[in-house]
């Protein structure tokens, strides 16, 4: 009994909006309260996991869905929140001094996140998401950016008003605003009137697209992030990407009944996302903006493969990818904030001097780049084997060009940030030694401690070859977190 | 009709957001767009000939004709949810003209 | 130029929605026009006959009647208040911290040495005493909405909503009146506090989170509906005074430098 609470998965959402509220009149303590909820929330996260036993709908209020509002524990939720609170986790060990007096904030924010990846109910999700928006308008506008912060917050609202036009649409022909029942009804309905529900698909699609960084509605990302601290930054484009491009996905498996015209108009959103934005990358010269705009890319990347069906390599690819710009993005915001510039130029031959961090930091980028050996590889082999399965050419096609345009910017970075100059040439190496960073020891930790996670789930999935193309869920992960 | 009204509240809530440079004119623009989709939620909810859904001393039992008390309940939230957006566009709309001296957003220098 | 590109824009997308609502061809899944809902179609045939527990194979439902059903499902004649409040109170909780964490970042936003802001006018004699007057009235009026949330129409917004607008009457009135904002933050982290405590309390009695664990009693009754008019009281002092402290937060300025 008392076993059945504490795994009951509303507690992840409901324990830290407690300490949030909590936290109102015990402000001294609010960083405490902080750090105990991320805690719990792994903890839970970890009891859950351990006693799953397949497919759990958790009503609230004792309501049997459709009626009452209901989480979903499936290996879909349960891998978003066990990966959303580990990183969440890391974020707050690496940038925990950002925290500032935010940490109500980022309390909620922490609960709405839980939600939108367990919620089952099209409302309560719009409900999550804004209140995640919200709390994610509060955090950016940290550095001062009132003006980014306000446009951020001006298209986000447009976007959840647009998301909920469709969600009242879809109620007004199903009567119902559970994901899993409009999912059944639709799975009576006849594909030739799959035209009807083009606007509601088209309004929740521009919705989410805002929110999941999708162009054109995803413009809002370069202004926020650009300037961004570490503690902003790596919640942005890891935690909300995770959790944000998981219920894009979840929403698109069950209630997305879409007519050819409008598949394409959505392939054609996210394919031109991933192509413009690894473009924009390649020409950029910050490390920030180069990243944000690779986070913006793999977002276009995950969305395709959800339009595709391709729901485990979606989720393994997503799943690399905000692992790696966890990493990836801390340590950028760490070298633009300690030794002030993170323009790749001026950072040159800074990993000789820190090579703990530019372990992890090489590590995620190949990962991201999808090398062998490395968890990415295994991500994006299993979604071109997945694509070319459904009959599709061109798309990988443009898959593989867009990861050899990131993998030839990488590899600029990586070069230059490795490299200290030729021979004799003192200057760069005495100007290495000005450069402080402030507890670099843990940044390297935990980079490395990722990196070779990361190396470990792209070494035995190969040691494995018959599962290495299985596109069966359960045991396609059950085999990578037996390994870990 | 009240329908055709609430979208068109809609779409002149975009145009504003489309065209106006003014923070306080976007925020009254967002304020538009979402009295106009408030009203269309109501109007899901509407059954022609139907009541309020309130069991009172008069309509005394759940057999009658009501309206629809979902959407209603889903446009409170909405409500509230924009009452939140609002004051916090407000709150920074108050910073960025401290920190600009003007309401334009074309007028605002640097970042 | 600029507005000529928003006017074909917005014109564009006004002739995508009105084709697809109301000029395409019929089928099973097309929008269905205004007043042609059909409730027994929907989930909320389930919420107006409160029988959302029982099992789908049992009979057509006894009616619920005013002042006689006992026990009943939710038990609070208000059916709106009963979606809100009951079937989907956890939205009710989010919608709760969505403003909390929007006045948070009120607060945050407009933070550092604080006076108060004069208004542009002297306050005049009537308004001065006015206010006075009106004052209990409508702070009175505001409980009463949301201690009668799930019998009449109200309940802890409106009523909230309406006690913080008397707070900005006290603004308006008078110049020097400044509120005590740490009782609002206080009241607010209360009454949040104890709405999730309610939840969780839930969870351990009923096994669900949220789930009403008190007797229901007699639709109509003042004391039915179980944990309904509680939550709605929590609801409304944490809305009344988080719209109080953002109006506070409004009406004082940074010191000026």
């Amino acid at each position: 009994m008392l076993m059945d609470i504490l795994s009951n998965p509303v507690l992840l959402i409901a324990v830290p909006l407690l300490f949030a509220f909590l936290a109102v009149f015990l402000k001294k303590i609010d960083k405490v309260l902080l750090g105990a909820a991320a805690v719990l929330n792994i903890a839970g996260a970890a009891l859950i996991a351990v006693l799953y036993e397949g497919t759990k709908i958790i009503e609230l209020g004792g309501f049997k869905p459709p009626f009452g509002i209901s989480l979903v524990l499936d290996d879909y939720s349960l891998i978003g929140i066990v990966l959303l609170n580990v990183i969440f986790g890391l974020i707050l060990l690496l940038s925990g001094k950002h925290v500032q007096k935010y940490a109500m904030v980022l309390l909620v924010a922490l609960a709405a996140l839980n939600g939108v990846i367990l919620t089952g109910d099209l409302f309560n999700l719009f409900v999550f998401l804004e209140i995640a928006a919200i709390a994610a308008y509060i955090f950016t506008a940290m550095d001062k950016g009132f003006k980014h912060s306000f446009n951020y917050l001006v298209v986000g609202t447009l976007g959840s008003g647009l998301f909920l036009f469709g969600i009242i649409l879809l109620y007004n022909v199903f009567g119902s605003l559970n994901m899993f029942d409009i999912q059944e009804k639709l799975s009576q309905a006849n594909p030739a009137d799959s035209g009807a529900l083009a606007l509601p698909l088209v309004m929740m699609f521009t919705g989410l697209s805002v929110e999941a960084k999708l162009m054109p509605f995803g413009g809002w990302v370069k202004g926020v992030l650009k300037k961004a601290n570490t503690l902003v930054g790596a919640l942005i484009v890891s935690a909300y990407a995770l959790a944000v491009l998981l219920a894009l996905g979840r929403v698109i498996s069950t209630v997305f009944f879409m007519s050819g015209a409008v598949r394409i108009a959505f392939t054609a959103v996210a394919a031109g996302t991933l192509v413009f934005a690894e473009a924009s990358a390649f020409s950029r010269k910050n490390l920030r903006e180069v990243l944000l705009f690779s986070s913006v890319a793999q977002s276009g990347l995950v969305a395709l493969l959800f339009l595709y069906g391709l729901t485990v390599p979606a989720v393994l690819v997503l799943a690399g990818n905000v692992v790696s710009k966890l990493v990836l993005f801390t340590v950028a915001g760490k070298f633009a904030h300690d030794l002030g510039t993170d323009d790749i130029g001026d950072l040159k031959g800074v990993f000789i001097k820190f090579p703990l961090v530019g372990v992890g930091f090489t590590a995620s980028a190949m990962s991201l780049i999808g090398l062998p050996l490395f968890f990415g590889f295994v991500a994006k082999i299993n979604a071109l084997v997945g694509l070319f399965d459904a009959g599709n050419v061109w798309l990988p096609i443009i898959i593989l060009v867009m990861a050899v345009v990131e993998g030839a910017y990488f590899v600029r970075i990586l070069t230059t940030l490795w490299n200290t100059g030729d021979e004799g040439e003192l200057s760069s190496k005495d100007k290495l030694k000005t450069f402080k960073l402030n507890g670099s020891a843990v940044v390297g930790a935990v980079s490395v401690a990722v990196a070779v996670v990361i190396v470990a789930l792209g070494v035995l999935p190969i040691l494995n070859i018959k599962q290495f193309f299985s596109v069966d869920f359960m045991t396609f992960i059950g085999q990578l977190l037996g390994g870990m | 009709m009240i329908q055709y009204f609430a979208i068109a509240l809609m779409l002149v809530g975009v145009y504003g957001l489309l065209t106006q440079k003014n923070v306080i004119k976007l925020i009254v623009s967002l304020n538009i767009f979402e009295v106009g989709l408030n009203v269309f939620i109501i109007s899901v909810g509407y059954v022609s000939g139907g009541i309020a859904p309130i069991l009172t001393s008069q309509n005394n039992t759940s057999a009658l004709l009501y309206v629809d008390p979902l959407p209603q309940a889903l446009v409170l939230t909405s409500i509230v949810i924009g009452v939140g957006v609002t004051a916090l566009a407000l709150a920074f709309a108050r910073r960025l003209h401290n920190q600009y001296g003007t309401y334009n957003l074309d007028e605002m220098e640097g970042e | 130029m600029k507005q000529a590109v928003s006017i074909v824009l917005v014109l564009l997308l006004g002739a995508f929605i009105f084709t697809a609502l109301y000029f395409a061809d019929s089928s099973p899944l097309q929008f269905k026009p205004y007043g042609d809902a059909d409730l027994s179609g929907r989930v909320s045939q389930g919420y107006v006959d409160k029988n959302v527990t029982a099992d789908a194979a049992s009979e057509e439902p006894a009616a619920v009647v005013y002042g006689e059903t006992k026990n009943a499902e939710t038990g609070s004649a208000n059916i709106v208040t009963s979606v809100v409040v009951n079937y989907r109170s956890f939205d009710t909780l989010g919608e709760v911290t969505v403003l909390f964490v929007a006045a948070l970042g009120v607060g945050l936003l407009l933070s550092g040495k604080r006076r108060r802001q004069e208004a542009a006018f002297q306050p005049s004699f009537i308004l001065k005493h006015g206010v006075r007057i009106v004052l209990g009235i409508m702070v009175i009026f505001g409980v009463y909405l949301f201690t009668h949330g799930h019998l009449t129409p109200g309940g802890g917004f409106s009523g909230g909503s309406i006690i913080a607008a008397a707070v900005l009457l006290l603004y308006v009135s008078d110049n020097a009146f400044k509120a005590k904002v740490k009782a609002f933050k206080i009241a607010e982290g209360v009454a949040g506090s104890l709405y999730v405590v309610a939840g969780l309390l839930g969870l351990a009695l009923g096994g669900y989170f949220l789930y009403n664990f008190l007797p229901t009693g007699v639709v109509g009754d003042l004391l039915s509906a179980g944990i309904v008019p509680i939550v709605y009281i929590l609801i409304g002092l944490k809305v009344g005074s988080e719209i109080s402290g953002v109006i506070a937060g409004f009406a004082t300025e940074e010191e000026a430098l």
